[in-house]
């Protein structure tokens, strides 16, 4: 327990949390890095291998890792997993087509050892697109009801435009925090 | 208070949720719980789980979020609930007949049914909030067994003492039929847990079989295009 305490403060004083960023190929990850990182969000094309940036936030340098999603190099995400201090999942919420599929990889994900307990962030991405779900039915068709052994939380946003982004950061900070 | 019949491995492991419609006050109440009031909550749009040790309880409080598109997940966890704890906005009168509905939609399924049901009247700092004894009514569980009102203001400092009353007595409520209750959430856990692997196995074929279908699709069209060329 003592032990434990101790641990748990060291990694807060040390103030560079790192997210790592996932989903599958076209869900706006990429877009949503740069975004964060004021470049311009437009013309992106599919992350072959990994992106890095350090953003400034509350007195947090995040470093942040989007490794890219297409179905070919997902067996690489596992090489990122060490020392991740939150999950950021990111979905297309207007693609209903491939809604199972990404909900298959989160569950296989979430089942990591290396990721046991780390905390969730679901960005519902794309939410200026008509078409787009809601949160809620994001989260039952990533079937996140059934998992207990962290926290979790489901954002609407548009990376495309920024909405929602601020106050998805706000919740990531408050909870690598708590 | 009960005497404890028994204390498995020294403590009772119990777990709780907080339900309510949005803006009840969930998650300020928790935060009191934790004797810190967390004056600037975000909306839930998800779960956090909080762990609270005690000398007799190891207790596990779920916080759900409670906007309306949301509650068609609250019974994902009715299984596992020793307790069901339910906040009311007693100020908000415009609200009462959904918070009745709500509560209600978790009384009727089987797995929430006969648990003990702590209602916390929240807000009674306001000005128009109804009594404990008047949000009874408003939700008409008089005939309900096993369930208590317990008015309270998740905002105030101190902590409304309330609050750690309501606690305590749901957590003497679930002692005394400790065993009886975990018997129900054992058998209840297997079952969900045999058809959510089932539901995922079934899952992973459906979406195999999309991928082989794209692909076809995806190999038709490049056909196409050197036919074309
Ligand atoms: N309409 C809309 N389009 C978006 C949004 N976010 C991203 N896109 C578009 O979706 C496409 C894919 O975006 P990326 O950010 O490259 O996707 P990614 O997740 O990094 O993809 P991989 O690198 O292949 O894993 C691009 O055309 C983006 O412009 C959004 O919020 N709304
Ligand atoms: N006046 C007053 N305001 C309160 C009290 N409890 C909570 N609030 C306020 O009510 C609002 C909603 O509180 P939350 O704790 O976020 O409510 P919630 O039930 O968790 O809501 P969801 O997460 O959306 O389901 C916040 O602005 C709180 O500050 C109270 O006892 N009195
Ligand atoms: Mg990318
Ligand atoms: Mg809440």
């Amino acid at each position: 327990m003592g032990l434990l305490n101790l641990l748990r403060k060291l990694k807060r004083s040390e103030k560079e949390p790192r997210f790592l960023i996932l989903g599958l190929d076209n869900a706006g990850k990429t877009t949503f890095l740069r975004r964060l990182s004021d470049e311009d969000p437009s013309n992106t094309s599919p992350t072959q291998g990994f992106n890095i940036k350090s953003v400034q936030r509350e007195g947090f340098k995040l470093n942040l890792w989007d490794i890219g999603g297409q179905k070919a190099i997902r067996s690489y995400w596992a090489n990122y997993f060490d020392e991740t201090d939150l999950l950021i999942w990111v979905v297309d919420s207007s693609d209903k087509k491939r809604l199972e599929e990404t909900g298959t990889e989160l569950t296989a994900l979430l089942a990591e050892d290396k990721l046991q307990n780390v905390p969730l962030l679901v960005l519902a991405n794309k939410q200026d697109l008509a078409e787009a779900l809601t949160p809620a039915e994001v989260s039952e068709a990533l079937q996140l009801p059934a998992v207990r052994d962290r926290q979790w939380q489901v954002e609407a946003c548009s990376a495309k435009t920024g909405d929602g982004l601020e106050r998805a950061m706000e919740w990531a900070i408050k909870t690598i925090q708590a | 208070q009960p005497s404890l019949p028994l204390q498995p491995k020294g403590k009772y492991k119990i777990t709780l949720a907080m339900f309510g419609l949005d803006l009840a006050g969930k998650t300020t109440l928790i935060s009191a719980l934790s004797g810190e009031v967390d004056r600037n909550v975000a909306p839930t749009v998800g779960f956090t789980p909080n762990r609270f040790q005690g000398d007799a309880w190891d207790l596990m409080m779920f916080d759900l979020g409670g906007g309306a598109r949301f509650r068609g997940v609250w019974k994902e966890y009715y299984s596992e609930l020793h307790g069901i704890i339910f906040v009311i906005d007693s100020a908000d009168a415009a609200r009462f007949d959904e918070a009745k509905d709500a509560l209600w939609g978790i009384l009727h399924d089987e797995r929430a049914t006969d648990k003990p049901l702590l209602i916390f009247a929240n807000k009674q700092d306001k000005a128009d909030a109804r009594t404990a004894g008047e949000i009874e009514s408003v939700l008409d569980i008089k005939s309900v067994p096993r369930h208590h009102v317990f008015g309270c203001s998740a905002m105030a400092e101190p902590v409304d003492p309330n609050i750690e009353k309501g606690l305590e007595w749901v957590l003497n409520e679930v002692t005394v039929s400790f065993l009886e209750l975990s018997e129900r959430i054992k058998k209840q856990l297997a079952e969900d847990k045999a058809r959510r692997a089932r539901e995922f196995e079934a899952q992973k074929e459906r979406v195999k079989g999309y991928q082989a279908d794209w692909a076809k699709e995806e190999a038709e069209k490049n056909k196409q295009k050197q036919g074309a060329s």
